[in-house]
């Protein structure tokens, strides 16, 4: 094949390498992201490995690393080791205890995004920004910037985009479009409970499949394209919301939300926080 | 090797092989864009590769119609979830759902066990299945539900 034949395909490639390796930019969103999903594990797991529910010296181990590991995490004490010990702790859950071992609920898609999520955060500068790491380089009178390679974060944005397609593609069949899958979603919900009419709204169930299919297509792709987020991110965070009150998630919907953060302009943003925080603003200075 | 600072506005310290970055984020882009396809296309599963198919599995195994208890002084009609006396499915132990028509014995193993003696338990109506609503009739619950069959989705 002449060299010529892989120019188009190339070309391509590049620039989305381009995209992902090279981009830089503040770290703020990446530290909003650690403290936020430092918090979503402590609220998915805090109570499962409390040390009163342990019933084995390994237990008992595994509860007093996940609260050291998670508190790092989230002050941002040696930041990305806190998430790289957090990302093997959710993996060990995730994989053996989850998969091998059976454990309920341990091996469930809101647990993997939660690893997916904190894996990455661990390739990332996420200490760089609001951290103990930080304060204590600030303390030594060394610069910090708050500009890093932000390659993971892309990845992030990635992981977001995959997740909306593939599960576009689940639901690509009759039995999601004609409305019997989320019946049969709602039945399990709904019986029993004072919202049981919903099971009876006929017509509407297929309409609403087709609404929800058609977003996450759109919101696979969508996503990247910079003009389109001020209308696609708040569509986004309300198809989560929705899924929140209406589906019992767990702490997926807060987790996507939180994740969010990753397709935010990151300089954008930290100006945004900038003003927020009154800072060039003689007034607003103590 | 190239080496490149990675930004005009924040040179690092020690200059860093691009390359290899981009190397490190082809391979987990990879990995995370493709990596549902295998089990989601063609069924290769694996615990490894992630596959989005969130709420796939909600609600498989549940029935939607009517049981009817025969008994000799008149029949008894329950719902579902009155067979199973629960305050929600969502606390139905996957172990009672009904993924073949002879489970249906097994989701309603409280009635089964308590009905006594000349009394008929039938079902009439349809289960989830991932294919959508298979009706099913059943008309012996506890004692012939083993030769009962799903009919067709969407009828």
């Amino acid at each position: 094949m002449s060299a010529l034949a892989w120019r188009p395909a190339r070309a391509p490639i590049d620039a989305f390498l381009d995209w992902g390796a090279q981009a830089h930019g503040s770290t703020r969103p990446l530290a909003l992201m650690r403290i936020a999903l430092a918090v979503l594990t402590f609220v998915r797991f805090g109570a499962e490995l409390s040390l009163y529910q342990g019933d084995s010296l390994s237990f008992l181990l595994l509860g007093v690393a996940f609260f050291a590991l998670v508190t790092m995490m989230l002050v941002g004490y040696m930041a990305q080791a806190a998430c790289a010990g957090v990302a093997i702790m959710l993996a060990t859950m995730y994989f053996y205890m989850g998969h091998v071992l059976g454990q309920p609920g341990w091996g469930a898609h809101h647990i993997y995004i939660l690893l997916a999520g904190v894996s990455l955060l661990a390739l990332s500068p996420c200490g760089r920004s609001y951290s103990v790491d930080r304060y204590r380089e600030l303390m030594r009178g060394r610069e910090t910037p708050e500009r890093r390679p932000l390659w993971a974060q892309r990845l992030i944005a990635l992981q977001l985009g995959a997740l909306y397609f593939w599960t576009a593609v689940d639901k690509t069949n009759w039995s999601f479009l004609s409305g019997e899958r989320l019946e049969q979603a709602f039945t399990w919900t709904y019986t029993g409970r004072a919202l049981e009419p919903l099971l009876a709204m006929g017509p509407l169930l297929p309409a609403l499949a087709v609404v929800v299919v058609l977003v996450e297509y759109a919101l696979a792709f969508a996503i990247f394209v910079r003009p389109w987020r001020a209308f696609v991110l708040p569509m986004g965070l309300a198809l989560h919301a929705t899924f929140y009150v209406l589906l019992p998630v767990n702490t997926y919907s807060a987790t996507m939300m939180a994740l969010y953060l990753a397709l935010l302009d990151p300089d954008a943003a930290h100006r945004f926080l900038d003003r927020m925080q009154g800072h060039g603003v003689p007034a607003h200075r103590l | 090797m190239t080496m490149t600072f990675d930004s005009p506005h924040c040179a690092p310290a020690v200059a860093r092989p691009r390359s290899a970055r981009r190397v490190a984020f082809a391979a987990l882009a990879t990995f995370i864009l493709l990596g549902p396809a295998p089990g989601q296309l063609f069924g290769a599963h694996s615990m490894f590769l992630r596959e989005w198919v969130m709420f796939a599995g909600a609600g498989i195994g549940l029935p939607k119609g009517r049981f009817t208890l025969h008994r000799p002084d008149g029949a008894l009609v329950l719902s579902p979830l009155e067979v199973v006396a629960l305050p929600s499915f969502m606390t139905l132990p996957l172990e009672r759902r009904i993924f073949e028509p002879a489970d249906v014995k097994a989701f309603a193993a409280r009635l089964c066990g308590d009905a006594g003696e000349g009394a008929r338990l039938s079902f009439e109506g349809s289960v989830a299945t991932f294919t959508g609503w298979r009706p099913l009739a059943v008309d012996d619950v506890c004692g012939g539900s083993a030769k009962a069959q799903f009919g067709e989705a969407g009828k």
